[in-house]
């Protein structure tokens, strides 16, 4: 107890001295103390890029009219303080709907370790709603790496990793769970409700989730097979919200009993292209890896290497807007991260060289790509560096 | 300003430190790596890399703990990828574990590539990831859930080998 009563002090006095002398070396940081680099952004309509800010006990949310020059006042979310959890596998997330509406899904220790909640403002991000739980079984089982689409229509989807369901992953091993889904109509207050997606979902890498032409939502997940790989597979909602048998993408054939801590990123293009990224240490190939399909998954085109693989290429995200489709990814050289981007000026089929765009000689979040008419941005967040924002130029 | 901000540094590491000896975790740092090696010199080892976000790691736990009581002469350490603000995480697995009597380890800053790098600059985190090493510390490493038949091979194999 007594390290406690002398620790404490401690590290205010030296937050104070930092604070003092940090404020050149550390002027890209936002104003809260970042979890984890997990900040996450997007556009509104207006071209208002909005941000998440998860901080340790209050999430908090600000803007800029400016791509990211500068920022507004953050406003808290949660009225209460919580035990916010976030890292860059679950972060927080962030979207706006075409009337306005902001909605945020963040997690916080509550019965279950981070525990998924979402709010939403309907004043422009000056105050937002009671934080409502996503899971009808929140108290009782564990859920987390949330993701949240908007729809055309204006309602918004939850898909989460969930261990309600232990008899029927069981078999796969330690780390498989379910999917679920929930969705969110216009100002509906009640209970969301709950159904399953997909079981076999491997339990430590986030899903990817986007929305085809038609409106409906696909995703991209890794499985675990019965064979025991740890696969990627497609999966794609019908009118009656019913969904496909998953679709395997990728013949990788990782076969591991692990937490790869390693999800795929899917982008879906306006002719119904899906672009997708993923990571895998398989028989067939290592790395991480760029495919198309135009038909959700029944044929695939032929897993495109990215990176340089001595040094580690992880953590894909792609981006598609008109025919252009951008892929970026970090990599450790023993020293440094290095952000890397790629591009196709004709929707995948040719690409030109990787591009080095960030370096950090710190800890590294995952990097962000955004849309916003035609144009394409990209965000990465670093412990030292602070917040990066800039356009991808052509 | 510089004086005081290093006094104050040198304090916190200290009582660091402290609370991690008291609590039997060790902070992993950029030269653990080596420290290891040394302090384990000329002896055949197993390390096991886990983390408290792993489900595949808490499944082997009892696995672990069973091979270490039917083996305690053989060298274990426990290295964990979460840092500090994870150590009483850590701490309440270690215990529901019982395996407070092997070596714990856990990262000085939280998953970092840095400190992943100087163990393996070919691991690109996946776990858990156990390497048994020989006298010689020749090392083998495998990502994923094993097998009590694998722990034995490969335990046996280590301990065979000048």
């Amino acid at each position: 107890m007594i390290y406690k009563s002398l620790l404490f002090p401690l590290l205010f006095l030296l937050g104070l001295l930092d604070a003092q002398a940090g404020t050149v070396t550390k002027q890209n940081n936002p104003p809260v103390e970042i979890l984890k680099n997990t900040l996450a952004l997007t556009f509104a309509t207006d071209g208002t890029l909005w941000r998440v800010l998860p901080g340790s006990e209050f999430v908090y949310v600000d803007y800029s009219k400016d791509l990211g020059l500068s920022y507004s006042q953050p406003v808290k979310v949660n009225k209460k303080a919580q035990k916010i959890s976030a890292w860059a596998e679950n972060p927080p997330a962030i979207k706006v709907s075409r009337t306005g509406r902001i909605y945020i899904l963040y997690y916080a220790d509550d019965q279950q370790k981070s525990t998924s909640y979402f709010s939403y403002s309907d004043d422009f991000g000056r105050s937002f709603s009671a934080s409502k739980l996503i899971s009808d079984h929140a108290a009782t089982d564990m859920h987390y790496m949330d993701k949240m689409l908007l729809d055309k229509q204006g309602n918004v989807h939850f898909f989460w990793h969930d261990m309600r369901d232990p008899d029927s992953n069981a078999v796969l091993g330690a780390g498989a769970l379910s999917l679920y889904h929930a969705k969110s109509e216009g100002a509906d207050k009640r209970a969301l409700k709950n159904s399953l997606v997909s079981h076999a979902v491997c339990s430590c890498c986030r899903s990817a989730v986007s929305l085809s032409p038609e409106g409906l939502p696909v995703i991209l997940m890794r499985m675990v097979f019965a064979d025991g790989a740890r696969d990627h597979a497609l999966l794609t909602q019908n009118n009656q919200a019913e969904w496909s048998v998953p679709q395997h993408i990728s013949d990788d054939h990782w076969v591991i009993d692990a937490c790869p801590e390693h999800g795929p990123a899917l982008a879906i293009d306006e002719q119904g292209r899906s672009h997708l990224t993923w990571f895998s240490l398989g028989n067939k190939r290592q790395g991480i890896f760029y495919a198309q399909t135009d038909n959700y998954g029944a044929s695939v085109s032929q897993p495109m290497a990215i990176g340089q693989i001595e040094f580690l290429p992880s953590h894909p995200d792609v981006i598609s807007a008109d025919k252009r489709v951008v892929l970026a990814w970090i990599e450790f050289n023993g020293r440094e991260t290095n952000l890397y981007i790629r591009q196709s000026d004709d929707r995948g089929n040719t690409w030109q060289v990787a591009k080095k765009v960030f370096s950090a000689l710190s800890t590294a979040g995952y990097p962000q790509l955004l849309a916003y008419k035609g144009r394409i941005f990209i965000s990465w967040m670093t412990q030292l560096e602070g917040h990066r924002f800039i356009e991808v130029s052509k | 300003m510089k004086f005081v901000k290093t006094i104050c540094l040198l304090c916190v590491f200290l009582l660091s430190t402290a609370h991690a000896q008291q609590s039997e975790i060790k902070l992993f740092q950029a030269d653990a790596y080596q420290h290891i090696l040394n302090t384990h010199k000329g002896q055949p080892f197993m390390l096991v890399i886990w983390s408290v976000t792993c489900s595949a790691c808490l499944s082997e736990m009892a696995l672990i703990q069973k091979i270490h009581q039917q083996n305690l002469e053989l060298n274990v350490v426990m290295l964990s990828v979460d840092g500090p603000e994870y150590f009483a995480d850590m701490r309440e697995i270690i215990e529901k574990e019982k395996l407070d009597d092997v070596e714990q380890w856990g990262f000085s800053e939280d998953n970092s590539p840095a400190l992943r790098y100087s163990i393996d600059s070919r691991w690109y985190g996946e776990l858990p990831r156990t390497y048994f090493f020989d006298k010689a510390h020749q090392r083998k490493g495998f990502s994923g859930v094993l097998t009590a038949e694998q722990y034995k091979l490969h335990i046996a194999k280590m301990k065979s080998k000048n």
